[in-house]
Formats: C-alpha cells, structure tokens, sequence
C-alpha cells in the first residue's frame, strides 16, 4: 500500500485512538467551540438593508472584540444585538454621540454638511428632520437607501448594543 | 448477563427520569413551552381554506388573555386589544399571506412577585404574500411581554415592541 512508505501521512489521516489522540480532539473541539463563539461568530446576512456591500444570502464572520479597546468610528459597520446574540442587525455608523443628523434629498447631512457616502450606490430620496444622537448612542443607517424610508430600521443605538463588527 | 442487566437498569432509570423531566416542568419551561407552541400555531405554508384559517386564528388568539395590552415604543401605539379582535386581525393577516412563520430567539424569563412571567426575546416574523407575485416580508423586533398563569394556563397579558433603533 502506497501509504506504508509515508508513516507521516498514515499517522495524520488514520490516527490510532489512543487517550492523548482523544485529548486532543476534545482540546480542539472546546477551543473551536470558544473561539467561533466568543471571538468569530460566523453569520448569514437576512435582508436587504446593507445591500450592495453586504448582499442578502452572503456568508460572514463577527469580529467580536473589535471594540473591545477603541470606540466604533463614523463609516464603520457594527453588529447590532437585539434581546440575545443570535439575531444582529448589521448597519453602518454614520454619527456619534452629540452630532446632529438629517436627510435632504436622499443626501445625509452630519452637523449640517453633506456626507460623502461611497457605499451607498442607489438613488435615494429620504426626507428626515434635524436630530442630535443623544450621549451613549450612535446613529446608524444601511447603506440600502433605495427602499422607502419607512421600511428601513435605522436611528440612534445604545453603545452598549454594538456587538461587535464583521471580519469583512 | 449482569451487565446487561445494569444497562437495562440504568436505561430505565435514565427513562424514568426524563418522563419525569418531561411530566413535571418548571415554570421557566412552562412558559417557554408556550411561546414554542404560539410559534407552532402562527406557522403557515401553504394555501388554506377559510375555516382552517378562522381555526388557526383562534388558536393563535388562544394564547393571548381576555384583554392584552399591546405596546409599539417609538410609534407611540398603545392599545388593548380583545382575543377576538386578535383572532379577527390574525384570521386577516392569514389571507394576505401564503407562508407565514414566526421565530422567537434567545427569550428571557423573569418571574414577577405576583407570579408573573416577564419574556425578553427576540421574535422575527417572516412569509410571503398570497398570489404568485407575492412580496415577501420579514419583520425583526425585541419584544418584552408579560404573562400569567390562569386556569387554562400561562396567558400573554402585555406584549411591547422594544425600540432598539430610535430614529
């Protein structure tokens, strides 16, 4: 058998079930389980509301320590929790604590100027008053402007809500 | 033999204790088992005719007490709401869709001092219109709700959307 010449390659692909083998399956298997639980968590986007950047269907890892040490910034995307972890809404961060936000014409103002939003590539035509984002909070928005406003979630969000963010 | 014995003895004991598990559940579980058969009874695939519809209805209504208090923070709606008027908006909402289903994740439950259970949770209701051209919907909320137990079991008595975006 072409394998007896590669003891290597035999030991690696038909390992012998000895204590330490099982040891270190279950070693791995509890590392595993802790990392893809507590630092990636891999997610499937539901929905429209971030498209085109993240399509509905696409598959994604939350970087959960992301903000662990640093604040999220304008422009980056945040992992939103709901009751639990196990539904998020993902959106972008569009202004901080303190910043008043509008909509003019589809354009989003930020302390009165007009923000310059790459992501974003429909038409869009969203009305919305002048509103500042209370201490604690961000304001975030999908990068999908071209449903109704109505129809899309977006406001101002607890700091203490951001989860974490996606790896990409 | 005798270790076929011990077997028999400890799968015995292991069934024993899950007809237990199972005949007696503790409150926590009580109320989540309701929640998991409102989830059961709200599910829809398919077409189906009026009077399974109006049956659906009532058994979604079924779950719900006499007079539930309704609250949607952020769109400043407050109302209480009759278990008919539920059945009669859920015999409706069934008509206008033609797959409908509703998940709750990661419920909390809470036990008031007057026995009370209070339910954080995540629900997210989604489906499709009826006809070929239906538009599908999906609708994710925080919800908190309140439920007591009577004669006919843990009832939901408030229900409140949690605004979590404030626009």
């Amino acid at each position: 058998m072409a394998l007896d010449r590669y003891p290597c390659l035999r030991a690696f692909l038909f390992p012998r079930w000895t204590p330490l083998y099982l040891l270190r399956v279950a070693a791995v298997a509890v590392f595993s389980l802790l990392f893809f639980t507590f630092v990636l968590r891999p997610f499937v986007v539901r929905g429209s509301s971030m498209e085109p950047t993240y399509p509905d269907g696409s598959f994604h890892f939350l970087l959960r320590p992301r903000y662990l040490l640093s604040e999220p910034r304008r422009g980056e995307v945040v992992a939103v929790r709901l009751a639990g972890e196990r539904v998020i809404l993902l959106k972008r961060v569009v202004a901080l604590e303190g910043e008043e936000v509008a909509f003019r014409e589809g354009v989003l103002y930020v302390n009165g100027r007009p923000l310059t939003e790459p992501y974003v590539k429909g038409p869009c035509d969203w009305e919305l008053p002048p509103r500042r984002v209370e201490p604690g909070h961000l304001y975030v928005v999908g990068d999908n402007r071209s449903m109704p406003l109505e129809q899309h979630d977006f406001g101002q969000v607890s700091r203490g809500r951001i989860l974490g963010a996606p790896l990409w | 033999m005798v270790i076929g014995k011990k077997i028999g003895a400890l799968f015995l004991i292991l069934l024993a204790a899950w007809a237990l598990w199972a005949a007696f559940p503790t409150r926590k579980r009580q109320v989540l088992r309701t929640l998991k058969a409102l989830s059961r009874a709200v599910e829809k695939e398919g077409r189906e005719g009026d009077l399974a519809a109006a049956a659906a209805a009532r058994k979604v209504s079924a779950f719900f007490a006499p007079r539930c208090q309704i609250e949607a923070e952020g769109y400043d709606f407050r109302a209480e709401v009759e278990r008919e008027e539920i059945a009669r908006y859920a015999f409706a909402a069934r008509g206008r869709a033609s797959r409908v289903s509703l998940r709750v994740y990661d419920p909390v439950v809470d036990f008031g001092p007057e026995g009370e259970a209070k339910v954080r949770a995540t629900v997210r209701l989604e489906g499709e219109g009826e006809g070929d051209g239906g538009e599908s919907f999906r609708e994710v909320h925080e919800v908190k709700c309140i439920l007591r137990k009577g004669e006919e079991g843990w009832k939901i008595e408030e229900v409140s959307l949690v605004e979590v975006l404030r626009r």
